[in-house]
């Protein structure tokens, strides 16, 4: 049967960066126009003082994260019924050459916004500090591609990918990096960061999540406990079911707003992936057959 | 749950944990050295909750060992910032065993206690003297603990007798070397930077972990201020 994906994503500047008259540096694309495959992509720019287009960086990298995917399994593994999908054959080639195109995408972005718009003499100064000017751009990104025949989770630096299961149960696909404490990232900025990336390619043929949940660390530093984090994911699969995307999507920069200011502070962005038929939608096909 | 509630559990700032680590070996009582301390911190404080507050999703926590011959906290837990009431430090511990207090430290360092989602810890490091004993191996255990490498480390030196190198192994970077402090008006000056600027870098945004060359870059502090030459070196 096939499986319909779908998306939603929202971010909001943090109080942080508000009193600082800094712009949001989170960024975040989505796909869904295909009922074959939903894209949720997200990335937080740094926000230590001299990266100063990080902004730009998260932008751009939202964008190479989503194309990658989309690329990938459109040439690698278009679906196909009835087709046989070798997911270790996946898994070695998705691992290696996922993060080097989305790398090797970013740069090319990153270069060309270099030509175009030259280094002011605070940026040179800074430049000069971080030991290039592409790390002016320095940026997470969060990547999750929901196919017909898997799930692709691609991330470098901070960040939460949650995934919740039909029963109930939370759980992180892309172990936690043991580097990432404080504030400190990988970054897409690092020279070999296609060598910091976790890319982990999950089967949906048996039980395939019910719902992605894809934020930048804003989110979960907000939260008291690991367990209270795990609860957002929750109760957004039970807002989904109950009341549905508008209801959801109407709701969702409150929430975020909300969440950040009396938390963490910082810009917050969140991208959600679910597979329809939900428990709503059940309840409105049922009562259309009444 | 009630309609639009925000999802998920409780919510929190984040700990900014900040340690006051102060030599009060017996020489810091000669001069009026310690209650010299004492006045510059209680003045930098009203200065150290302004800073706080204009980053207030970081609440910040307040710590002082004393060290001597032997460490000794002068808080028995971490306290509150805004509720903080800075203690009359006296310099009754003897030599200066800063190998000691380095292993004191390091006990807080580790993740239990510090909480996982927390802010850098900042140290501030006063020292009028010289090491009595090798401190290097504890000072490599600190700092290879998962917060003591990661921590905002800034030292004083108080008076010309300090030993600079010393607290120059502690700051590890290049890039910040200690404040020196002669007289109380210099010490006054340096407390008020050390309690505030070390709070706002640490609660500013992330960086890259050793993406930079010099070690604990992934927090970058203002300079401080020129020390100005009074011609009325106490110390």
């Amino acid at each position: 049967m096939k499986i319909i994906w779908h998306t939603l994503a929202a971010s909001v500047r943090g109080r942080t960066h508000s009193r600082r008259d800094l712009p949001n540096q989170d960024s975040f694309q989505v796909y869904s126009g295909s009922t074959d495959l939903a894209v949720v992509s997200v990335a937080d720019g740094h926000g230590a003082t001299d990266y100063m287009r990080s902004a730009a960086g998260a932008d751009f990298a939202a964008k190479a994260g989503k194309a990658a995917l989309i690329d990938y399994l459109m040439v690698n593994a278009p679906s196909i019924e009835g087709r046989h999908v070798d997911l270790a054959f996946h898994r070695r080639l998705a691992g290696d050459r996922l993060p080097r195109e989305i790398h090797r995408t970013w740069r090319q972005a990153v270069e060309d916004h270099l030509k175009e718009e030259p280094l002011t003499p605070a940026e040179e100064a800074a430049a000069e500090r971080l030991t290039s000017a592409v790390s002016l751009y320095g940026t997470t990104l969060l990547s999750v591609l929901a196919g017909q025949d898997f799930i692709v989770y691609a991330q470098i630096g901070d960040g939460d990918i949650l995934v919740v299961d039909d029963d109930q149960q939370v759980r992180r696909p892309i172990p936690t990096d043991p580097r990432l404490i404080g504030n400190e990232t990988t970054s897409l900025a690092t020279k070999n960061a296609w060598g910091d990336f976790y890319t982990i390619i999950e089967p949906v043929l048996y039980g395939p999540p019910a719902m992605v949940l894809v934020a930048t660390d804003g989110y979960s530093n907000s939260f008291e406990s690991a367990d209270a984090f795990s609860q957002a994911a929750l109760d957004i699969k039970a807002h989904l079911d109950l009341h549905g995307r508008e209801w959801v999507e109407a709701n969702l920069d409150s929430w975020l707003n909300e969440t950040s200011e009396l938390g963490s502070g910082d810009d917050t962005t969140l991208g959600l992936l679910w597979r329809q038929p939900t428990a709503k939608d059940h309840i409105e096909i049922h009562q259309a057959e009444a | 749950m009630s309609e639009a509630k925000r999802p998920g559990g409780p919510i929190a700032t984040r700990p900014l944990h900040f340690f006051w680590v102060i030599d009060c070996s017996g020489s810091m009582s000669q001069d009026g050295k310690i209650q010299a301390v004492n006045n510059a911190a209680r003045e930098a404080l009203p200065h150290m909750r302004s800073a706080a507050e204009e980053n207030p999703n970081a609440q910040v926590f307040i710590r002082i060992l004393r060290f001597g011959s032997t460490p000794d906290w002068a808080t028995r837990e971490a306290e509150e910032l805004e509720s903080f009431q800075w203690p009359s430090l006296e310099a009754d511990l003897g030599l200066t065993s800063f190998d000691r207090a380095l292993a004191e430290l390091e006990t807080h360092f580790h993740s239990p206690p510090m909480p996982d989602r927390q802010l850098p810890p900042v140290v501030v490091l006063m020292s009028d003297g010289m090491n009595t004993d090798p401190y290097q191996k504890e000072l490599r255990s600190f700092l290879n603990t998962p917060w003591g490498g990661r921590s905002v480390r800034v030292a004083i030196a108080i008076g010309r007798d300090a030993n600079r190198a010393t607290l120059q192994d502690f700051i590890n970077n290049p890039e910040i070397i200690p404040l020196e402090a002669n007289n109380p008006e210099a010490l006054v000056r340096f407390i008020r930077w050390a309690s505030t600027e070390p709070l706002k870098a640490a609660s500013s945004g992330a960086a890259p972990a050793g993406a930079q060359t010099q070690p604990n870059a992934n927090v970058v502090l203002p300079p401080p201020p020129a020390a100005t030459n009074t011609g009325s070196d106490v110390w």
